[in-house]
This record gives C-alpha cells, sequence and structure tokens, in this order.
C-alpha cells in the first residue's frame, strides 16, 4: 500500500527529532575530536584541526585496550547464551509456578539495573567477599589480570543473561513444540532433537540476541569501572577519564569515533555475513 | 485470572501515579523563607564538616543548601560548569589548587578580597586570580602522602625501594594519575632526581614497580582506596590525613611522611576550601565563605575532616598532629607542588599511564 | 535401546535443570550478600561476614533526603521518556509495516542504531550539543537523551509484533467497510498491544537504571537515582549504598507483583505462537 501523506508526515517528524537529537550531537563529537586540545582549558580549541588525537591511538597499548572491549564483551556475551538460552526454553515450554518465578525473576533483574548489580557482585566478589577463598581454590592471585577479568566477565554475564533470554522467550515461542516431539518419535534422544530441531530453527533468534547482548557488552561502562580495579578497562572508560577527568575532550571524542566505527562495523557486519550463511544453507 | 487491560485502566493507574509524585515535590518547593544555595563539596567527613558549617550559619542567617558531591576528584566538576556557562548552577565549589587554576583560567571565579575573616588567613594560603585578587576561601590545609598499614606487611617499609620486595605481592594501592592530580608520581620524581617538571624518574619507577607484580588495584578515588585497605585487599597507598584517620579504625597506619633523608616521601601540602563562581547569588555565598573562615567554625571543620586549620587563630585538633608538622619541621618535610605545571602536564601523565604503565601492570 | 536412549534422556533433563539452577544461584548470589551487608553495624567497609548487625544503614537512606529525590526525578523522568519514545516508536514501526515507504531498511536500520552507541559517548555529545543550543536545564536535557536511548527498543519490539500480524486480518476489515484509521485501532492495534506494553515497560526500566547516560546531563536540581547511588559510592566510605540497594530491590519486586495483578507478566513478556 503506498503510504498517505499523514503516515509520511508522522515518520517524517519522528525522523527529525531523532536527527536533532542524535545525529547532530554525534557529528558534532566526531567533529570535537578534530579539535586541539590545550591542557588546563576545557575542551578543544574552536577553530583548530588536527589528527593528534587519534594518532596517539595507534600506540599498541590502545589496541590493547579496544581488543580486551571486544574480546572479554565476546566472551561474557558467548556464556551468556549458553545460560540464557535454557531459561527462555523452560519459560517457553512450560506452565506453573516455578514459570512465573523465573519471569519473574528476570524482569526484576533488568529493572534493578546494572549499577546496584555491579555494586553488589563488587561486594560479593571483592576482598570483602569470596574473593580470597575462590582466588586460592582457583590457584590464581587475588588481585591478578585473569581473576579480575573473570570478575568482569561474571558482571557482564549478569547484564546480557536477563537480556537475551526475555528477547528468546519469543523466538522459542514461535517453535513448534510438535517438532520435537516428532523427531523423538522417530528415534531421536532428547538432546538430540533439543539441538537439531529447536536449536536449530532458533538461529535467527540466537543471532539478534546475541548481536543485542554483544552491543551492550561493549558498551558498558559500570561493569568495567565498578568490578576491573583499575586496570581492566573498556574504550567507554578510557572516554570518561578524558571528559571528565582531565577535560580533553577531543581525545575523548577520538576514541569515541573509533569505538563507533568498530561497533557499526562488528554489529552490522556480523549480521550481514550470518545472514549471507542462513540464505546459502 | 483476567487481566482487564484496557486503556481506560491504564492512563487511569499511571495517572493517579504521577500525581502522587509531583504532589510531594510541589509541597516541599513551599519550604521556609530560607534562600537556597547550590555547594559542592567532597563526600563523607568533608560533606559532614560542611553541613555542621550550614547549620551554625543558619543561627545567623538561614539558608538551605542543595548538595552535589564531587564524585571522586573535584576536577569532574569543571565540563559540568562549562556546558552552562555563564548560566550557573553551583553558588560554592568546595575544591583545591588544580581545579582552582583551571576556573582562574577560564574566569569564572568572584574575588573575595572583601571578605573580612580572609585577613585572619596567612596570605600563603590565599590562591590569587590573574589581577591578583584572592579567589578562595581557604578553610584547611590538607596534607597528601603515602603511608601504609603496619599489620599487613611484613618488614617496615621506608623507602620507595622497599615497595619493590616480593613479599607485597599485589599490596599496593596506585593511584590513576588524575587523582591527586599525580602528586604520588611527583613523590617518586623527588625520589629519584627529578620533580613535577621532570617526571620521568617517576616513570621509571613506576615500570620497575608494575613489573613487580605488587600492585594490587588502581584507584581513582579515595573510597576505593579506603574501602581496599579497610578490608585487607591492599596495604600501601599515598591520601590525605582524612583517608588515613578513617583506614586507622580497620587497623595501624604508619604515615611516611616524616621518614628522614627521604627526598620523595614527604607531605603535599595544599589548601582546599570555598570558592564562589561569578553568578546571582555570590553575596550571599561570600557571606557563607565568610562564616567559614571564622576560627571557632575553621576548628571544628578541621578536626571533622582531621585536617589542619587556616585559620592563625585556630587550634589543630591533637589526634591528627602525626599527620602533620610542627612548624619546624616544614621546611625539611613538607612539599609544595607547582600546579600550574602540573595541570599543564596532567593529560600527558594521564596518557602515558595508559599506554606504558598499564600494560605492564597487566602482564605482571 | 531404549533403556540408554532413556538413561540419556534423563542426563539431558538434570543436566539441564543443574544448569538452570546454577544460573539461578549465579543471578542471586549477589544480591543474597548486598542483603546479608546492609546490616552491617561496622563504620567502614570489612570482612564477611559482618560480626554485628543493626538497621542503622536503613536509618541513614531514609533519613537522607538525597535518594528519595532521586527516585523520585528517575520515576518521572523514565515514565515521560518512556511515553514519548513508545509514541514515536509506534507511530514509526506502523507507518514502515503498513506502508511501502522508500529506503525502509535504511529507516529502520537508522532508527535501531542507538542500540550500539555506547551510552557515555550518547551522553557527553547530548551535553555539548544542548549546551551550544542553549539549553541548561538539566532536566530536559535528560528527557532527550533518554528518549533517544529507549526508542529502538520500543521502536524493535512493536515492529516484532506487528511483523506478526496477518495483513490479510487489516484487509478483511477495510473490504467490510471500515476505514484505515478504524482499521489501525479496532483490528490492528489491539493486536498489537503486547508488542507495544512490551516496549513501554522494557523502555521504562533501561531509561530507570541508566547511570552513564545520566552522569553527564543531569544537574544538581535534577539528578537521577542511579546517579545518587553512583555519586555515593564513590564520595562516601559506607554501607548506606547496600542499605539503597536492598529499598530499591524490594520497591522493584513490589512493582513487578503490581505489573503481574495488572496486565499479567506474560501479556508484558510476549510468549509467541505457541504457548504450551
Amino acid at each position: 500500500m503506498k503510504p498517505p501523506r499523514g503516515a509520511l508526515l508522522l515518520l517524517g517528524v519522528v525522523l527529525v527529532v531523532f536527527a536533532a537529537l542524535y545525529v547532530l550531537p554525534i557529528s558534532m563529537t566526531v567533529r570535537e575530536s578534530f579539535r586541539v586540545f590545550q591542557p588546563a582549558r576545557v575542551g578543544g580549541l574552536a577553530g583548530t584541526w588536527t589528527l593528534a588525537n587519534y594518532a596517539v591511538l595507534l600506540q599498541p597499548a590502545y589496541l590493547d585496550y579496544f581488543l580486551d572491549t571486544f574480546r572479554i564483551s565476546f566472551i561474557a556475551t558467548l556464556v551468556g547464551l549458553v545460560l540464557a538460552y535454557p531459561i527462555a526454553f523452560y519459560v517457553a515450554r512450560h506452565r506453573g509456578i516455578l514459570r512465573t518465578a523465573w519471569i519473574a525473576l528476570l524482569v526484576t533483574m533488568l529493572f534493578l539495573g546494572t549499577l546496584v548489580r555491579a555494586y553488589s557482585i563488587a561486594l560479593t566478589l571483592g576482598p570483602a567477599g569470596f574473593l580470597i577463598p575462590i582466588a586460592r581454590f582457583l590457584g590464581l592471585p587475588p588481585n591478578g589480570l585473569t581473576l579480575t577479568e573473570m570478575v568482569v566477565i561474571f558482571g557482564l554475564l549478569h547484564m546480557v543473561v536477563p537480556m537475551m533470554a526475555l528477547t528468546l522467550i519469543g523466538t522459542i515461542g514461535n517453535i513448534n513444540p510438535r517438532l520435537e516431539q516428532a523427531a523423538q518419535s522417530l528415534g531421536a534422544p532428547r538432546w538430540r532433537a533439543f539441538l537439531d530441531i529447536t536449536v536449530a530453527l532458533s538461529t535467527r533468534g540466537l543471532l539478534s540476541g546475541f548481536l543485542l547482548g554483544y552491543a551492550l557488552a561493549i558498551s558498558s561502562f559500570v561493569i568495567p569501572l565498578v568490578l576491573g580495579r583499575g586496570f581492566v578497562l573498556f574504550a567507554t572508560n578510557l572516554i570518561y577519564v578524558r571528559f571528565q577527568d582531565t577535560a580533553n575532550y577531543p581525545g575523548g571524542a577520538a576514541i569515541a569515533t573509533v569505538m563507533l566505527v568498530l561497533s557499526f562495523g562488528i554489529v552490522y557486519g556480523l549480521t550481514h555475513l550470518v545472514r549471507r550463511r542462513l540464505e546459502t544453507t | 485470572m483476567l487481566h482487564t487491560m484496557n486503556r481506560r485502566r491504564l492512563l487511569q493507574a499511571s495517572a493517579l501515579g504521577t500525581a502522587g509524585l509531583l504532589m510531594p515535590m510541589g509541597l516541599s518547593g513551599s519550604a521556609a523563607a530560607a534562600e537556597t544555595l547550590t555547594a559542592v563539596t567532597w563526600g563523607g567527613p568533608w560533606h559532614d564538616g560542611a553541613k555542621v558549617q550550614v547549620q551554625k550559619f543558619n543561627a545567623i542567617k538561614p539558608i538551605s543548601i542543595v548538595w552535589e558531591l564531587h564524585q571522586g576528584g573535584a576536577i569532574k566538576i569543571l565540563p559540568k560548569i562549562k556546558s552552562t556557562w555563564p548560566e550557573v548552577k553551583y553558588d560554592l565549589v568546595n575544591a583545591w589548587a588544580p581545579v582552582w587554576l583551571s576556573m582562574i583560567e577560564e574566569g569564572w571565579l568572584e574575588p573575595l578580597d572583601d571578605l573580612p575573616n580572609l585577613k585572619q588567613v596567612p596570605e600563603k594560603f590565599w590562591t590569587r586570580d590573574k589581577s591578583g585578587r584572592p579567589v578562595t576561601a581557604p578553610t584547611d590545609l590538607a596534607n597528601v602522602f603515602w603511608g601504609y598499614r603496619s599489620d599487613l606487611v611484613k618488614k617496615p617499609i621506608k623507602s620507595f625501594r622497599d615497595m619493590l620486595d616480593p613479599s607485597l605481592k599485589g599490596m599496593i594501592m596506585l593511584r590513576s594519575p588524575a587523582s591527586y592530580t599525580g602528586l604520588h608520581m611527583v613523590a617518586m620524581a623527588l625520589e629519584f632526581g627529578g620533580s613535577e617538571r621532570n617526571i620521568e624518574p617517576a616513570f621509571d619507577f613506576l615500570k620497575e614497580l608494575a613489573k613487580s607484580g605488587n600492585i594490587g588495584r588502581i584507584a581513582s578515588g579515595d573510597v576505593e582506596h579506603i574501602n581496599s585497605a579497610t578490608t585487607g585487599e591492599t596495604a600501601i597507598g599515598f591520601g590525605a590525613s582524612t583517608v588515613w584517620q578513617k583506614i586507622a579504625q580497620a587497623g595501624p597506619v604508619e604515615p611516611l611522611h616524616k621518614v628522614a633523608g627521604s627526598k620523595g616521601l614527604k607531605g603535599f601540602m595544599y589548601t582546599q576550601g570555598w570558592s564562589i563562581l561569578k553568578g546571582p547569588k555570590s553575596a550571599l555565598a561570600k557571606e557563607f565563605a565568610n562564616f567559614t573562615l571564622g576560627a571557632e567554625q575553621n576548628a571544628a571543620y578541621a578536626a571533622t575532616i582531621a585536617g589542619g586549620p587556616t585559620n592563625v587563630n585556630a587550634q589543630p585538633a591533637p589526634e591528627i598532629a602525626r599527620f602533620f608538622y610542627r612548624p619546624e619541621e616544614v621546611d625539611q618535610f613538607a612539599y609544595i607542588a607547582d600546579f600550574a605545571v602540573i595541570t599543564a602536564e596532567l593529560d600527558k601523565w594521564s596518557q602515558r599511564f595508559e599506554a606504558e604503565i598499564l600494560p605492564l601492570i597487566r602482564r605482571g | 535401546m531404549s533403556g540408554t536412549k532413556r538413561v540419556g534422556d534423563a542426563i539431558f533433563g538434570c543436566s539441564f535443570a543443574a544448569l538452570l539452577l546454577l544460573t539461578a544461584a549465579l543471578l542471586l548470589l549477589p544480591i543474597v550478600m548486598t542483603t546479608i551487608m546492609s546490616f552491617d553495624n561496622r563504620d567502614f567497609l570489612g570482612r564477611f561476614p559482618p560480626p554485628d548487625v543493626s538497621w542503622r544503614w536503613y536509618r541513614a537512606f531514609f533519613g537522607d533526603d538525597y535518594f528519595m529525590t532521586g527516585l523520585r526525578n528517575s520515576l518521572v523522568l523514565s515514565l515521560i521518556a518512556a511515553v514519548i519514545a513508545t509514541t514515536a516508536g509506534v507511530a514509526a514501526a506502523v507507518v514502515l509495516d503498513r506502508y511501502e515507504v522508500p529506503a525502509k531498511a535504511l529507516i529502520s536500520a537508522f532508527l535501531l542504531s542507538p542500540l550500539v552507541v555506547p551510552t557515555v559517548i550518547l551522553g557527553f555529545a547530548v551535553l555539548v550539543f544542548a549546551s551550544l543550543i542553549g539549553v541548561t536545564n538539566g532536566f530536559t536535557r535528560l528527557i532527550g537523551g533518554h528518549v533517544i536511548l529507549v526508542m529502538p527498543y520500543t521502536f524493535r519490539t512493536t515492529l516484532a509484533s506487528l511483523v506478526g500480524i496477518r495483513r490479510s486480518l487489516t484487509e478483511a476489515a477495510l473490504i467490510l467497510g471500515a476505514n484505515e484509521k478504524q482499521a489501525f485501532w479496532d483490528i490492528t492495534f489491539p493486536l498489537a498491544k503486547t508488542g507495544i506494553v512490551a516496549g513501554l515497560v522494557l523502555g521504562f526500566a533501561l531509561s530507570f537504571e541508566e547511570v552513564s547516560l545520566s552522569l553527564f546531563l543531569f544537574d544538581p536540581a535534577s539528578y537521577t537515582l542511579p546517579v545518587a547511588i553512583l555519586s555515593t559510592m564513590r564520595a562516601q566510605f559506607n554501607l548506606t549504598l547496600a542499605s539503597a540497594s536492598v529499598v530499591i530491590m524490594v520497591f522493584i519486586i513490589l512493582l513487578v507483583v503490581m505489573l503481574e495483578r495488572l496486565f499479567g507478566l506474560d501479556k508484558v513478556i510476549g510468549s509467541g505462537l505457541y504457548k504450551s
């Protein structure tokens, strides 16, 4: 159906407001990344142009920080997907009080928010909590990098699992349970039917959920701030230091721009890649 | 159970809910005839001390304060002020030298040369703007230094070299360069022949320290430091007397600000206090700032924050004496840093730390 | 043969249940810990378990106007932002779904793109933009930022549920004599309600808990609860945080119970075509 003028106008209004609140500010930030930073002043000098803010990011240490952001988030999202799927499966396929309890838990966690949970994890897995016994159990130094990364991943799990589980409930709900039963009646063991039928049919939803979780994880600020001990840093933390501590807006804007380009590239690239794969099978 | 969700019920519920929430907001708006000022200071003892100041001031003139707390470093307030300038959201800002320098550079501060009580504060504690007029009401002297919890280390520490000892794995709390504007690094520089003008020796030592694996955490604020020390996660750190006083509640503290013969283990002293942004309420803000400089207020506040008073007629509290100096010790052990140099270099130090030192800490 | 398969099935069932149990434990552990520590009587953060318990941090929390004001501001802000974002998101989703709009895929991707933008960047960008156009009111800035944050979610969920509604239903209504408006409000909208409500609730929740965005945009008169918590965490040396967290948790649980009564959580989260 061709859209009536009213509908186009409505869409146009939404897009214009969106552009004003979103595209303009972001493009200004990108513009800021090319300005010269004058120490002891706040922000960049108007009317200047330089590539220095990007040049500093070519040092290997910064490559490490970006790699960290994407690597740790990837691990957390992958593990989170494995944990979230059974939850979504249970909720979609069962009735009863346990199911309601799970839904209540997921919704509560969502509303509770990242900050409260990050702080709770800091208490639980911090020096006042169970960090030392766990470190001893795993044979790792309590203040070392590996354990800290694990704690950050644990924090990220808390953020992505409820989100992904809620998204996947609809996906699994759209898969006919009779298909799995049919497979079983044809002789397949339960786990085979589960993997080959239900999981295989949810691939689109899995991808969508994964990307949503991944996008959330790489943009995470609070979790590495609270749990990272100051040396597990995400790109967002580096940006924050520049915006808030040293008032180096151009430097922060440069990292922000790189982060935007990388995030968009990875999310849309992955989507395109997997869609291609799905279409050919 | 039938869930009769229709639009009417939903709208009713949300209307009632919102009305219920907004009502108290409307009611509280019609508070007493007290004028309202917005003030920013650090949380914890600083906030407590400031609230007492306000309470006492209310006896003379009723005011009510909307508080905002510094999130760690006071320097974070600068972008917020800049984003609305020339409209000011904050009337009083409690800060210290590096922050004041930027504010002076931006031209935000109200001159305070007409404050009567300011004359009772020695001029060496004043901060002046570009035309030479004082623009701060210095309420306390802070002393920042390295120290450690003596019950958590095997051998007493008397120098920076001692911090490299293998028995101290993960026991050092290092500050981020933006914390205290890197004074802990200036200490290291001084130890090995440099200063805030030549920070290279500090970076050389930091590399050694990072490789030793003794650094347990990098804190960007006092709260992280205190929590880390009181739980025993780390033992050695760098902080103000207020911080050490708090840590002392959990275990015995050995301050390293009076180490004979040490070039770097000194006490870095600076003033903190109220500064007033040029705005419509600066007259009332000045009255309040003047009040806080009075001898009695000054002494009480200093005692609360475990700092030194600035008014010559105010008596320092006896329990903080061990974190400060007798007059004859000041020349030997205290160091007044050049904050103009530091604020110009801070961004570079911060980036070098990220690029050169953090990777070594992570690997070690 | 069927014997081993039954054992295999049993093992699968058990490990499945075990995994669920483990996940539940992992998610609940920090909450339990925080609740216990909120009763710690010490004036500083010490090792677990607390040697002495009291209500002091709850007294501190309730006696402190700071958190109460933040809570109120958060509720109002998130409600307004969610309503605006839902209106805009639903409008865009309906137009894009029902009609042949040029560059549909591009517009859709554009409206979803804030999902990929870290909120720290969004917060800074909106702050700078606001100061440039002279908007200095903290609450206005917050609304602007939060609407952008929430809109992709409302758009996404509405679109997802609209896609599931068969076009033949609308066409049938039109054939039977209804006009476009009636067809939308009487057929499409009721069927899409689940998605729209889900988007609204999700948007509210995400706006309510958002901290890094609000951190840049607040001012002393309008700060949100997460900002109050984070500021306190970085500024204070005590456990008021733990008691604040527990109070928030209780509040959230009550909210969830209320949601279940008013709407039924099932409707909120959507259960797909094959409800078992």
